[in-house]
């Protein structure tokens, strides 16, 4: 399986990163159980490699992609790559995908007035949002809210044959 | 496909909907006229 995953890396990463690094990453992939890797995508790759230079490989590079590859989300536990835990606009608290998708589907739907938008901010705690705010995040959120929840319904597939 | 077929876009129509109403009071601009009756914005 090293063999497989080595030979993969190098092959699909351009321009190839050191021998060492690519040694590191499959290592590490053939370590971390296969339920972390169900979201993992070329973007994760793409950050690892990139957060050092070739030739500056740090000595803890091993537990660095091990815990890139294995984020917790403090909501229901479960571990995942980097790319698919969410961030908070106003804060760093992260969750994985999933769950900020069951947030924002219970907050939206308990939206009444300006302070129940408080609940929007973060699945931990309520931030207020101020005048200096409120215009960055709610264009974040609504990107994300567009991102999470657009589909086509089924009556919009068939008016588009 | 899958995504296609869901009926996620409530939640996403609620969003816009519900935001609205929660933020309609605080869009709503005096025209700045002075003979308009400020009762009537």
């Amino acid at each position: 399986m090293y063999r497989l995953i080595y030979n993969e890396l190098s092959l699909i990463i351009d321009p190839p990163p050191s021998e060492l690094k690519i040694e590191i990453i499959a290592n590490v992939l053939c370590e971390i159980p296969s339920e972390n890797l169900e979201h993992f995508n070329m973007t994760d790759l793409r950050d690892i490699i990139q957060s050092c230079g070739n030739m500056d490989i740090p000595d803890d590079y091993d537990e660095r992609v091990k815990k890139f590859f294995s984020r917790e989300c403090p909501i229901c536990f479960g571990s995942y790559t980097n790319s698919y835990m969410q961030e908070m606009f106003l804060c760093t608290h992260k969750c994985c995908l999933e769950c900020v998708k069951n947030h924002y589907r219970n907050a939206v739907a308990e939206i009444s007035d300006l302070e129940s938008l408080n609940k929007l901010t973060c699945f931990e705690e309520a931030h207020p949002i101020t005048e200096d705010t409120k215009m960055n995040f709610f264009t974040f959120l609504g990107t994300k809210v567009d991102k999470y929840f657009f589909s086509f319904s089924s009556n919009e597939i068939i008016r588009f044959r | 496909m899958n995504q296609w077929f869901t009926d996620e876009r409530r939640v996403l129509d609620l969003y816009h909907e519900n935001l609205y109403m929660a933020t309609r009071d605080t869009q709503d601009m005096k025209c700045g006229n002075p003979r308009v009756d400020e009762f009537f914005y």
